[in-house]
């Protein structure tokens, strides 16, 4: 099994990922903090509506608004998974820039064979699972 | 030493010397498939690997030649049915480089306006009617939500139950109404948008393009939750498809139909709508 990262030229037609998720990320934030200025609200969940129990994306508005305000304990604690795509999203966008002014020719990607893979895909679920079972927890106390 | 193997756009992963090799005869890696190893400064089709000469590979076509056994893309331009309906959405959202790239520059607008149809009112319909249930169920609360939120427009707090339905589904009518032209309107706009870069091919090809990333977009954008990752990701495609049809890069592509549209509207936002938001609170 290998799970690593390696560095290597992009291969032609890659997407150009050292582009396209910092100005997704950048995008978003800058999407968050105009709806935060205008103090609209997100509409109610349905599923919560419904079975008294948060959704996956429940708790992430409240991740957002506590992460505006630098509270980063309270932001991980309301939705784990919308906190560390933020981190993901700030480290892979620091990565980005420094690639760019660089002028770089290798990349950094993730390196994985197929058993690999799987152990990512299964753990993934785990996590989801897991991620799940802390909401119900924290957002219905 | 491991070996990567790329069928652009996608990486197929990494494998040892003997399973590129025994793929290689197989069938499951092709000679053009492009592969690195560290050390290589550039990725290289398999069939230049003198490693694998003697796997009697035939010789990988030229980048030149004609594309004869490349399928229209996406799905939907093969034929109408309801696993190609499917597939469009699959080929669009997760596979928009080769999608676009094998998007045919001929073939009128007819089918991707319908494509595009059959995703966008569906879709639309099961949520209005999810909403209606929503408010069937839950309606006084909503409606007493409303009355009691200041931020809300004046007259949506005076509507009843039935009111507020009436104004969901009438929201759905204008939609069908206006869609097809909107999308051709929208598609003008691009283009124009556009033109500064000498695009390849006319207003069919922004017109195509637009058609089938919206259509396949429209119901994903649709689902609770999950509209949070297909909005920024259709922004993407949409750039992606662009770039592609009429072969400009993406970073002008972005600058015209990104950067440019935000630009204008955040200006008519401030100018117009604003005022206008404040007035009716």
């Amino acid at each position: 099994m290998k799970i690593g990262i390696v560095r290597r030229p992009a291969f032609p037609g890659e997407l150009n990922h050292e582009f396209i998720w910092p100005s997704v990320f950048l995008g978003g934030a800058l999407f968050a903090w105009a709806w935060f200025q205008t103090g609209w609200s997100l509409p109610p969940c349905i599923f919560y509506e419904y079975t008294g129990l948060p959704c996956l994306g429940c708790g992430g508005t409240r991740c957002a608004r506590q992460l505006v305000h630098l509270n980063f304990l309270e932001a991980l604690k309301f939705h784990p998974g919308f906190f560390i795509v933020v981190l993901g999203g700030v480290l892979w966008t620091a990565y980005a820039a420094i690639f760019w002014v660089r002028r770089d020719t290798l990349r950094l990607r993730l390196s994985v064979d197929d058993r690999g893979e799987k152990i990512l895909r299964r753990t993934f679920v785990g996590v989801l699972i897991a991620h799940w079972a802390w909401q119900c927890y924290y957002l219905t106390r | 030493m491991q070996i990567h193997v790329a069928r652009p756009p996608n990486q197929l992963g990494v494998f040892s010397q003997e399973e590129v090799a025994a793929g290689l005869q197989a069938g499951r890696f092709l000679p053009t498939d492009q592969a690195w190893r560290e050390g290589m400064s550039a990725w290289t089709p398999l069939s230049q690997w003198a490693e694998f000469g003697g796997l009697g590979m035939p010789p990988a076509p030229s980048e030149f030649a004609p594309a004869a056994t490349a399928q229209p893309m996406p799905a939907w331009e093969r034929g109408s049915s309801i696993e190609n309906y499917f597939s469009t959405i699959k080929d669009v959202a997760l596979n928009p480089v080769q999608t676009f790239d094998n998007l045919p520059a001929e073939g009128g607008l007819g089918r991707p306006l319908l494509y595009n149809y059959l995703t966008t009112f569906p879709a639309l319909l099961l949520l209005a009617g999810l909403y209606a249930l929503i408010l069937a169920v839950m309606g006084d609360g909503i409606l007493q939500g409303m009355r009691d939120g200041s931020t809300v427009p004046s007259f949506l707090k005076d509507l009843s139950l039935g009111g507020l339905m009436g104004l969901l589904f009438g929201f759905v009518f204008c939609v069908a109404l206006f869609a097809p032209l909107a999308l051709f309107v929208s598609s003008a706009f691009t283009y124009f948008l556009l033109l500064p870069w000498s695009p390849r091919g006319g207003y069919a090809g922004s017109f195509r393009a637009n058609a089938y990333v919206n259509g396949a977009f429209f119901p994903l954008t649709c689902i609770p939750c999950l509209n949070y990752v297909a909005a920024p990701w259709q922004v993407v495609v949409n750039v992606i498809a662009l770039s592609r049809v009429h072969q400009i890069a993406w970073w002008k592509v972005l600058i015209s139909v990104v950067v440019i549209p935000c630009c204008l509207c955040c200006g008519v936002y401030a100018a117009v709508l604003l005022p206008l938001l404040t007035r009716l609170r």
